[in-house]
């Protein structure tokens, strides 16, 4: 909000530079930035303070900092014999929303151009000059902060206004000109027979103000702020009433803003003020009784609070009290609906009192006793594994499109009611989509080299969950192009399939899972081809494969694209597992290689585990260290060469033992898998 | 030839040998092995010593053991010469070609600031807990004094799953569980991710990451929120930053406060990154509001306790000077690789 400082010193004795009175207020909780060349603030109002949408509200803020004086605005009303109450009956149908409704006449004015220094004051806050008469209520709302609406008298039938909720259906055009259809939600004011304003938010069209009026009809009301914001939202309208009366106004010092506003309207176009307010206040509203103990107030602020600074204070934020043990009954004023509670003057105080002269307390209490630590930490484990095999990790944005979801069970995505677009209505149902969008956001500039992954979770629809959405935490990754180029002593190292199975494998050593196997996928998984990663007893550690081109052609990808997901309930069992160590040999082993040639459709998996079961304990490694189809061996056939070490923990291994087990092996295989040593 | 001859003539042999030895670890290698290896003329030689007759063979065998001891001084000389001769040759190889290239990955820069946020305050005795993302309206705002319908609700743009169910909007719905959960005294930091309705741009996204800090004790006080966030702000952004400290409003704290930093581009003079301010807000925090505890049940007499949130993406935006928060979300490996 703008205020202007010249107009403040109508309030309050300023003799501070503008920027150090920003200051002031910054530091008392309404953040100020000097514009409009040292003539005004802008000022931030949270929504705790609507006495400060006001420049009565700001001087006084500035007078209990700077321990000045306040003076209110001058009241010099003269009013004619004649009586408002003949001219106009007030009825209320609803009092919870409208607590008080209270208005005046004045007759005979001149509408015209309001005075010069009235429209400089309101161009400066923001405000377009309309005539002497919308104005003038405009003055008062900015200076006193009262919303305050002037009907043409002439225009409001019956002579009558009557407040109450609109049928469903009901229309009224509001003052710029749009037609709005109403539901009982809304409150409104009415004439005799039709609307003539939604309550509190616009006037209508149909009682505005124009050159040919000549009676005015002067409205301070207190509209309940529920009511007000609803419908105020419904309509998308925020207007400068609105935003008063949704954070609440002053339902005592309406009457003064009312008076204030009769008041200018003789003096800047003519006119007479009818005599008497009709004053129509169904339900009496009273600020709670606040317990101040000034002992608790000194100890939640840290701050030994002075009897003599807690008076003064209250006194200048108008807050009445008196003494009773170890502190004051309270009674906040009506312009203030935030101070409720003992708490709150606590605030004031310390507020008061200044945030930066409270001096730090870094008194470390001890432990607690409950539990310490980040129950994340394995997680960071295995993204600083990751890291170091060459991945980079990403944070994609988890609301996606209907065609981004699609293939990952989109069917149970969770959809937003109000999404910023349909690019970002649904949650994501897995991380992949995100990745691929990753993967075709760097493609697009000419990054072909990638490996992300990401940490996060996802979410399907999921009825027996309290908020009907089951929320799954997951890590996964996506792969392609290369991990590193070629270069002058070695081929391309290429980011596919083996690749990404080695990562695997080196995850289970990460994970000291030994007794692991790669089983196939069932049907319905993403990946085509694919492999699970199992435990030896059973459950997946991990599925990792290709993407179809199907699902990668919603991303415009038409790359090969590897992929893992970690089953993280696995890999968290397997982390927890208690680890010791295992002590090495001391004694010499032997290596020695063995070629086989077999059929081509027997696996090399098939062969290795072969190797292992008879080569025994003894066998402490197998690798596959050539694969060889052409030429040199029988169509139909492919040789594997493998590198075997053996070793005893006990003793020395002797080359006559090693013959033994290698003649065994070399016998199982031919028989079972009709292998032939080479 | 007898014995004595023939140990005699090894060793002139074995001289002449080294006389015409090529300084390479191969020739010196082959050399051992013809002299000391298993069938060389050494052992042979010891194989002759117990067919000797018997008054000679205790000479003959001290003379062949001291021709042995000299063969392998010798041998170990040659060896410390060839190796440190070899060692200086010149090479042939380039030496300039370069190294196997190896790519590591990184983690985000949101993950590095989470990492510092963390172990700043679990050096301190937080512990560290995390909760829904999807929550209920009660959660998310009820239990927080944000009633439905209250200006305050403004503050936070939301995204609603249904009627009574929102993406949360900070990460302080997790202080409600926990406090249902939990007795206390408690003390926690909350991080995890947040989404908020607002168009997207080069200063907001709809969705970020917040740190959130709940602390409950018995006699907590305003002073001591200012001394945690404090060491806080020294040790993340370095003991020469300026902080300050400013009353705000917040529906779940009272009384509240935010947390400014003297800029760190212009070290608080003013510029246009700070918007000639020479303040930059960090966080927000309070002393938790008597109506939360009633919600939860805790007693506010008895406990008191303070609250702070801060967000993730913004701090890295000082502490990096990235200036468009985008960045974090679009993947742009040329952006992720610089985060080692």
């Amino acid at each position: 909000m703008i205020v202007s400082i010249d107009w403040l010193r109508e309030f309050v004795d300023i003799s501070l530079e503008p920027d150090k009175v920003a200051d002031l207020l910054t530091d008392a909780g309404l953040e100020s930035d000097v514009v409009i060349q040292g003539k005004a603030l802008d000022i931030e109002i949270t929504p705790n303070r609507p006495d400060c949408m006001s420049h009565l509200g700001i001087a006084r803020e500035i007078a209990v900092l700077t321990d000045r004086k306040l003076k209110y605005p001058e009241l010099i009303l003269e009013e004619s014999s004649d009586l408002a109450s003949d001219l106009i009956k007030v009825e209320i149908e609803i009092a919870e929303k409208c607590p008080r409704y209270a208005c005046r006449i004045v007759r005979n004015v001149k509408v015209g151009v309001s005075p010069s220094w009235m429209k400089d004051r309101l161009e400066i806050v923001g405000l377009r000059a309309i005539n002497n008469i919308v104005d003038v209520s405009n003055y008062v709302l900015m200076e006193m902060g009262h919303p305050l609406h002037t009907f043409d008298l002439g225009r409001i039938a019956g002579g009558k206004i009557v407040v109450r909720t609109a049928k469903k259906g009901e229309t009224l055009v509001t003052l710029e000109g749009e037609d709005r259809t109403l539901s009982e939600e809304h409150l409104l004011i009415c004439d005799a027979n039709n609307p003539v304003a939604l309550a509190g938010i616009m006037g209508g069209e149909n009682s505005e103000v124009s050159e040919a009026t000549k009676n005015v009809l002067i409205e301070s009301a207190y509209f309940d702020p529920v009511t007000v914001r609803k419908g105020a939202k419904s309509f998308g309208l925020r207007t400068e009433a609105s935003k008063r009366f949704e954070r609440g106004t002053d339902y005592e010092g309406l009457l003064r803003a009312l008076d204030r506003t009769a008041a200018l309207l003789a003096e800047t176009a003519g006119g007479e003020v009818l005599k008497g307010v009709v004053d129509v206040y169904p339900l009496q509203k009273e600020p709670p009784r606040i317990h101040f103990r000034h002992e608790n107030a000194s100890a939640i602020a840290g701050i030994d609070f002075k009897p003599e600074f807690v008076r003064k204070t209250f006194k200048g934020l108008e807050i009445s009290f008196s003494e009773s043990p170890g502190g004051y009954e309270c009674k906040a004023p009506t312009f203030r609906p935030d101070l409720l509670r003992p708490v709150d003057l606590t605030e004031e105080l310390a507020r008061v009192y200044g945030y930066n002269r409270i001096v730090p307390d870094f008194s470390y209490k001890g432990w607690l006793g409950n539990d310490v630590g980040d129950p994340l930490t394995d997680i960071t484990g295995l993204k600083r594994f990751f890291a170091g095999l060459g991945f980079n990790e990403t944070v994609t944005n988890s609301l996606l499109s209907p065609k981004q979801v699609e293939g990952f069970f989109a069917e149970k995505a969770v959809r937003l009611q109000n999404p910023l677009s349909t690019e970002m209505s649904l949650l994501r149902t897995s991380l992949f989509p995100g990745l691929f969008a990753s993967v075709a956001f760097n493609l697009r500039r000419g990054e072909h080299n990638l490996a992300f992954f990401e940490h996060g979770d996802t979410f399907v629809r999921d009825k027996s969950s309290q908020t009907g959405c089951a929320e799954r935490e997951e890590f996964g990754g996506v792969m392609c192009g290369e991990k590193s180029p070629k270069q002058w002593r070695r081929e391309p190292l290429k980011n596919d399939f083996f690749a990404l199975k080695g990562y695997l494998e080196s995850l289970s050593r990460f994970l000291r899972l030994h007794d692991y196997r790669f089983v196939p996928l069932p049907h319905d998984t993403f990946f085509s081809p694919g492999l699970a990663l199992a435990t030896g007893d059973g459950p997946s550690v991990c599925q990792f494969g290709r993407f179809p081109g199907s699902i990668l052609a919603n991303f415009d990808i038409e790359i090969d694209v590897w992929g893992f997901a970690l089953t993280l309930e696995t890999v968290r069992k397997i982390r927890s597992q208690p680890f010791r160590h295992v002590g090495a040999s001391q004694y010499p082993g032997i290596s020695r290689d063995l070629s086989f040639m077999v059929k081509s459709d027997i696996s090399a998996g098939d062969m290795e585990s072969l190797l292992r079961e008879s080569g025994t304990r003894t066998l402490r490694r197998v690798s596959i260290y050539d694969l060889y189809e052409g030429d040199q061996v029988e169509e139909g056939h492919k040789s594997l060469t493998f590198n075997l070490f053996f070793q005893k923990t006990d003793r020395t291994l002797t080359d006559e033992e090693v013959d033994g087990i290698i003649s065994k092996i070399i016998s199982k295989a031919s028989k079972d898998l009709d292998a032939k040593l080479r | 030839m007898p014995l004595l001859k023939q140990i005699e003539e090894a060793g002139r042999e074995f001289a002449r040998e080294v006389e015409q030895l090529d300084a390479s670890m191969e020739a010196l290698d082959s050399l051992r092995i013809r002299y000391l290896g298993r069938k060389g003329k050494i052992p042979s030689l010891f194989d002759q010593v117990p067919v000797q007759p018997k008054e000679s063979r205790s000479e003959a065998g001290m003379i062949l053991n001291n021709l042995k001891k000299e063969i392998e001084d010798r041998i170990a000389a040659l060896r410390k010469v060839t190796v440190s001769k070899s060692e200086t040759q010149p090479t042939h190889l380039d030496l300039n070609l370069p190294g196997d290239s190896v790519r590591f990955g990184t983690l985000h820069p949101v993950e590095h600031t989470m990492q510092d946020v963390k172990n700043i305050f679990t050096s301190i005795g937080f512990s560290v807990a995390y909760g829904p993302e999807i929550d209920d309206d009660y959660h998310n705002f009820e239990a927080l004094n944000i009633p439905k319908h209250h200006p305050a609700r403004d503050m936070q743009d939301t995204f609603y799953v249904s009627e009574d169910v929102v993406l949360r909007t900070h990460t302080s719905n997790t202080q409600i569980h926990i406090m249902e959960k939990e007795q206390p005294p408690l003390r926690v930091i909350v991080p995890g991710r947040v989404y908020r309705n607002e168009a997207v741009s080069v200063r907001s996204y709809c969705l970020f990451h917040q740190v959130e800090g709940l602390y409950i004790n018995r006699s907590v006080s305003f002073a001591e929120l200012k001394g945690t966030l404090e060491f806080f702000v020294g040790k993340f952004f370095g003991d020469d930053v300026k902080f300050r400290f400013r009353p705000s409003f917040f529906p779940f704290t009272e009384p509240s406060a935010e947390v400014d930093i003297s800029c760190l581009l212009c070290g608080g003079s003013g510029c246009p990154a700070c918007k000639n301010k020479g303040w930059v807000e960090i966080l927000g925090c309070g002393m938790v509001d008597p109506e939360v505890f009633r919600h939860v049940g805790y007693d506010p007499e008895e406990w008191t306790g303070y609250a702070f949130g801060m967000g993730i993406e913004k701090l890295a935006m000082l502490k990096y000077q990235i200036d468009d928060i985008r960045l974090f979300f679009n993947s742009d490996v040329r952006f992720l690789r610089q985060f080692v």
